[in-house]
């Protein structure tokens, strides 16, 4: 028995709007503050390239208890996953919790759980991604590294400005996807059968 | 009767030294073990039932020994797992959990072995801060970095790893081929199961370990 065709979905940016929830918290946190609108940063990992009070606002808002609970959905996220599970392929999330949130993977799961039961049981919480194994995984991150140098999942980029340089197939919109996994699945499952 | 069966565990270690020798990991990675959380790195059961006592002192709570199966408040009567399921899902319990006797020494000694030791684990979904308990439980009792190799899932079969150690008695999820042998550690709920057996005390973990990692790095 071969393994079901599996795609991994990060969490963050690609189905939770992330950003656009920090920077409204910190916006909210320290209204005199001026906090650059979400969608203009260019780097994954901005913090250290913010100025400060806008840094020190926007950490604040990162590690503050509750706010993976607040995220809006991003567009088209849940009826493509829908689509895909009807089709047979098998879904997982697969999400970093944040390290220094203190409520975040609670937090994570129980957002998950309010949008299906189905998928909060099929979530997996890890900081080393290139453990999981999986056909496909679609993330926004730049570079995903960890300790395994061979990763078996096939990346899909989801588009953002601080991922430009990233080179791979590239998802804009979710509704593009199913088309997308077609050929990397009749490929898998050639080779399975 | 003996020599059958001296044979079979034979073929059986045989067998596990021949999977790790094709691990797909193998010449890419050091021995990694995946580590459950409940059981083997914390003494859930034991905690559990403490618990579950200290709360309700009038209530005939069974010893942890004393259960023979996986899915133990089935087994209960009702108002004993009631007391239990009330226990378990309050929140901050993942917090404060009490460590397995041995698992400390045997995760370091794994570490100096220079093996990865991976927290491989699923959150309760009953517990509403179970899964950030555990990585603070993790981060107290452990270090940051060794909570950062985390992985909470509600289905380990998508894990990677050479050898998983953990007491369920068979780990299923929707990977029907997991690349990891289940190195079993010992409960009474799992004495059906079948593969290399860690002691509840962690006292024989070099000894069942060691070989695997030497076939897996060789």
């Amino acid at each position: 028995m071969s393994i079901p065709f599996t795609v991994l979905l990060d969490i963050d940016k690609p189905i939770a709007m992330w950003e656009e929830g920090v920077v409204d918290l910190a916006r909210e946190m320290h209204p005199d503050v001026e906090v650059a609108d979400a969608g203009t940063r260019e780097v994954y990992d901005f913090l250290p390239v913010t100025p400060e009070p806008e840094r020190s606002s926007l950490l604040a808002a990162m590690n503050a208890p509750g706010l993976y609970r607040g995220f809006q959905v991003v567009e088209h996220a849940l009826e493509t996953i829908d689509l895909l599970l009807s089709d047979g392929v098998n879904v997982k999330l697969c999400s970093t919790p944040s390290p220094t949130n203190p409520t975040c993977a609670s937090d994570k799961y129980w957002w998950v759980g309010e949008l299906s039961r189905e998928l909060v049981k099929r979530t997996t919480l890890t900081f080393d991604k290139t453990m999981c194994m999986g056909h496909v995984l679609v993330d926004d991150k730049d570079v995903i590294t960890g300790d395994n140098p061979n990763p078996m999942w096939e990346r899909i980029i989801y588009d953002a400005p601080y991922n430009q340089h990233a080179t791979g197939l590239r998802l804009y919109d979710w509704r593009d996807l199913p088309a997308m996994l077609e050929p990397i699945r009749f490929s898998y499952e050639r080779r399975a059968a | 009767m003996t020599g059958p069966a001296v044979l079979t565990r034979a073929a059986s270690e045989a067998a596990w030294l021949e999977r790790m020798r094709n691990h797909p990991m193998r010449g890419l990675m050091p021995f990694t073990v995946l580590m459950d959380m409940d059981g083997p790195t914390t003494h859930w059961y034991r905690y559990i039932v403490d618990e579950t006592k200290r709360r309700n002192p009038g209530l005939h709570v069974h010893e942890p020994h004393e259960h023979t199966s996986w899915k133990m408040l089935s087994e209960l009567p009702a108002d004993e797992a009631a007391a239990m399921n009330e226990v378990m899902s309050s929140p901050g319990l993942y917090r404060t959990m009490t460590a397995t006797p041995g698992a400390k020494e045997a995760i370091a000694g794994m570490l100096e072995l220079g093996w990865l030791v991976r927290f491989c684990s699923t959150a309760s979904l009953d517990n509403p801060t179970c899964a950030s308990d555990k990585l603070v439980w993790l981060e107290e009792e452990y270090s940051r970095d060794l909570a950062k190799t985390a992985i909470l899932t509600g289905d380990k079969t998508f894990a990677l790893g050479h050898v998983i150690v953990d007491d369920k008695d068979k780990i299923t999820g929707d990977n029907p081929n997991p690349v990891w042998l289940h190195t079993v550690f010992d409960a009474p709920y799992n004495q059906g199961a079948q593969g290399p057996r860690i002691a509840a005390d962690w006292s024989n973990w070099y000894e069942v370990l060691g070989p695997l990692a030497e076939a897996a790095t060789a």
